[in-house]
């Protein structure tokens, strides 16, 4: 038993399931940065929506307000957008060489520490989206994200080297989903609406979500109950179910299917992306040593056949 | 790997992990002195103590800010914060106009919020001497009701009149 948890914790694991995460997650926080663009101002500077000392209103009360720097080192507006397009481009330029792995260790850290700044400047326009672009743009910080698929491999400054550490690195990765999706299924399910099909009805047609005319789903309420019932059965069953080889594929097929209907039903594309990146890149891309890595590692122990 | 080096690695990943819980249990260690305060500055960092309730346990409407702008004459036009370039845009604002339900309570905060909107109104419509701000949401009947003939409606939840400033900007 003990064995068998030594090998699902720390048996060396390839880079390949970090490479997936580093492209899938530039790729699609570049989308996100390119969509907010046109109101990047409006929404970071002291004088855009929220003016003056407003804009740090909303700050976590026992955090130190990110914007109140601005005054305090007597930025006025002119500098203030000069500093935050500087950052904005540097955003832009550290996914995108991590999208092309290119010195991946120094640029996902940029790109880490300049999405945490633009959160904790703005954190009354965030949502969901940005908190779990958050949790795994730092998890990468910590992983061989430049090991495979990448320019760094390609000149030779990054080893695909399987690591015991990798493997812990990835099931703490993956663990933190499970947990996401879990609580998120109990949460749904503690209120009537996930189970009686009006959070269904409610998601598609109220303004703002609604990109399609879903009042005919008034016609037949099984419809939204039925889904609203996948919803739970997905999210609670996620920790379940994407673990054993059996269901996982299955289950990868459930989440990607939930949220492309999540994408292109009710707008959230960019979470949408993430969210189907996340499970696709943790749980399918295998993380075993091929042959030629295991040619260097002769003594190493696989994974077991509980997950990838 | 060492032996040592592998508990140390474990330990961190356990202790990182029992935070992720804690964060979905919306558990924050602030209040247990200093070891609280590094842990709660640690999980801000990280996004380990983040919560997963979206569109839980109940979907709200969403929410929207009409502004209609009156000039001298008394012409009316409306507007809106969002600009429909991008959806992803569009979202952050629904976000925005959200404080003033999750702010109900505090009705400076709405007033001042309702300014700054306005000030965004009046640069955007130089000849506006009015504006006329109303937050709320489309309510739309549950499945039951619309089929018995209930209608869609909308639903204020915060109202207020800004005049432009003789001097600069605007006062609620």
């Amino acid at each position: 038993m003990r064995a068998q948890l030594e090998r699902f914790l720390l048996a060396p694991a390839a880079a390949r399931p970090f490479a997936a995460l580093r492209i899938g997650l530039a790729a699609a926080l570049l989308g996100q940065a390119l969509q907010v663009a046109p109101m990047f101002l409006a929404f970071y500077h002291h004088g855009g929506l929220l003016r003056g000392s407003l804009m740090d209103a909303f700050a976590p009360t026992h955090l130190p307000p990110l914007g109140r720097l601005a005054p305090t080192l007597a930025i006025d507006g002119a500098m203030e957008s000069l500093v935050l397009i500087v950052c904005g481009l540097l955003y832009v330029g550290s996914l995108v060489s991590m999208l092309v792995g290119w010195r991946t260790r120094a640029v996902t850290c940029s790109a880490w520490l300049l999405h945490w700044v633009f959160t904790s400047l703005a954190p009354h326009t965030n949502y969901g989206v940005d908190a779990f672009a958050s949790v795994y743009l730092f998890y990468l910080l910590w992983a061989p994200a430049g090991a495979a698929l990448s320019l760094d491999r390609r000149a030779g400054r990054a080893s695909d080297r399987p690591r015991e550490s990798s493997r812990l690195l990835l099931r703490v990765m993956q663990v933190h989903l499970c947990v996401a999706y879990l609580f998120s299924g109990v949460e749904k399910a503690s209120g009537e609406q996930w189970r009686d099909g009006e959070a269904i009805w409610r998601s598609l047609t109220t303004q703002g979500y609604g990109a399609f005319d879903f009042t005919w789903l008034a016609q037949v309420p099984l419809l939204a109950v039925l889904a609203g019932w996948s919803v739970l059965v997905v999210e609670i069953g996620y920790p379940l179910f994407i673990w054993p080889r059996r269901t996982r594929r299955l289950w990868i097929a459930a989440v990607v299917a939930m949220h492309a209907g999540i994408g292109i039903f009710m707008g959230l594309h960019v979470f949408a992306a993430v969210m189907i990146v996340l499970t696709v890149s943790l749980f399918g891309v295998s993380a075993e040593p091929e042959e030629r890595d295991q040619s260097a590692q002769q003594s190493t122990p696989r994974a077991g056949s509980l997950a990838t | 790997m060492t032996r040592l080096r592998s508990a140390l690695l474990l330990t961190v990943a356990a202790c990182h992990l029992g935070l992720v819980v804690a964060g979905g249990l919306d558990v924050c260690p602030w209040e247990w002195g200093p070891v609280g305060r590094a842990l709660t500055y640690y999980s801000a960092i990280s996004g380990a103590g983040g919560g997963y309730s979206f569109y839980a346990p109940t979907v709200r409407s969403a929410p929207h800010a009409a502004f209609t702008i009156v000039d001298r004459e008394g012409r009316r036009v409306v507007d809106t914060l969002q600009t429909g370039v991008t959806r992803e845009a569009d979202l952050r604002m629904q976000d925005l106009i959200d404080v003033v339900h999750h702010r109900r309570t505090d009705d400076a905060l709405r007033r001042r919020l309702a300014a700054s909107w306005a000030a965004e109104m009046f640069a955007r419509h130089p000849e506006a001497e009015l504006v006329l701000v109303d937050v709320g949401h489309s309510r739309m009947p549950a499945m039951a009701a619309l089929r018995a003939g209930a209608a869609p409606g909308w639903r204020s939840e915060f109202r207020a009149r800004v005049a432009r400033s003789p001097v600069a900007g605007a006062r609620p």
